[in-house]
């Protein structure tokens, strides 16, 4: 029987949906909490054929998955899918490298750079972001100057060494809604439109979700931006523009606690799945 | 008479406000909930005597998410 382990630290309910489906499907998992682990490579139990990492810190997470890719261990997603969607800047350059429409976006290290990129993007507004982050923390709609001289200032001042990498990206106007695609390998298999009164349309921060058809462009968009990074298991947030579809942000430990319901598509069990297929090298 | 196994509620106290709290039928360690009282958001560490252990879950850090 394959085994399946669960690298985790606190249970969200993803997690419990993910066990849920294992279990459903007669698979054996072992739990294991990273904050418990010790990665020591000489004495590491590899009593599993293949490893999810589901850590709500990436840093943690992205220190297992290395760790684990270095002793042989099949682990979703891979060091190089973590650390090409773990940064936004990162998520950002293969993008743009690979030709899959994005939003222009720039990164600068003082106020003056950050002037000059945002005359470069096309002027205000413009979104900065922490260059890691999620749930869409900390981000700033910045409408003038001076909104942009306060708030990069507070980041100099009170932010974290990463903070203080200022992502800066063109706002692109959508119609009160984007669209997130769940992604295994280059196939999408679901999608959900996220609504919101507000520019923030993230569902953790009470943004409401419904299905969203699987267009033909957004295969091949999420097809190009899955293939951008290295394929995995993704979930990949677009804009619907006037041109076309353009990918904001690809996340590679998705959460999809609002999605299943919406779509009618089993996400957890599609993801142990795809596991149990990577165990037997066909993922 | 019903075959069924009666479900086993098991209950821990909150280590803020000292409330009863009646987590969901399998609670997982290291998962999340809400005292219902004082609304702190609880973690599972455990249980012990037949009772759910519960400690303040640890806040958002910078790193957090998808």
């Amino acid at each position: 029987m394959t085994v399946l382990a669960v690298f985790h630290s606190t249970v969200r309910l993803e997690e419990k949906l993910l066990l849920e489906a294992a279990r459903t499907k007669g698979v054996e998992v072992r739990l294991r909490d990273i904050r418990e682990e010790v990665l020591d490579p000489r004495s590491f139990p590899l009593d599993f054929d293949v490893a999810l990492e589901r850590s709500v810190s990436t840093v943690k997470g992205d220190y297992l998955i290395a760790f684990l890719e270095s002793l042989g261990a099949p682990v979703i997603n891979t060091a190089a899918v973590a650390r090409a969607c773990g940064d936004k800047f990162q998520t950002s350059l293969l993008l743009e490298r690979a030709g899959v429409p994005t939003p222009r976006f720039a990164l600068a290290f003082g106020l003056e750079p950050a002037r000059a990129a945002v005359a470069r993007l096309g002027g205000y507004p413009v979104v900065v972001k922490p260059p890691l982050g999620s749930w869409g923390r900390l981000l700033a709609k910045i409408n003038d100057d001076d909104a942009l001289e306060a708030v990069l200032e507070h980041k100099d001042v009170l932010g974290t060494p990463p903070q203080k990498a200022f992502y800066i990206q063109e706002f692109v106007r959508k119609p009160g809604r984007d669209v997130r695609a769940f992604v295994f390998g280059r196939e999408t298999r679901c999608a959900i439109a996220r609504e919101s009164a507000h520019w923030i349309t993230n569902t953790a921060r009470g943004g409401s979700a419904r299905n969203y058809p699987l267009t033909a462009e957004l295969r091949d968009v999420c097809a190009r931006a899955a293939a951008a990074v290295g394929e995995g298991l993704l979930a990949v947030d677009l804009f619907e523009t006037p041109d076309g579809l353009t990918v904001n942000e690809v996340n590679h430990t998705m959460e999809f606690r609002n999605s299943e319901m919406p779509t009618g598509y089993p996400i957890a069990g599609a993801v142990v799945d795809y596991a149990l297929a990577r165990a037997k090298g066909r993922a | 008479m019903s075959m069924t196994q009666p479900e086993i509620l098991v209950r821990g106290t909150c280590p803020v406000c000292a409330a009863d709290v009646v987590p969901a039928a399998r609670p997982e360690e290291s998962e999340l909930l809400p005292c219902p009282e004082c609304r702190t958001m609880l973690v599972v560490d455990g249980t012990a005597g037949g009772r759910v252990v519960l400690s303040e879950a640890p806040r958002i850090e910078e790193d957090w998410g998808e």
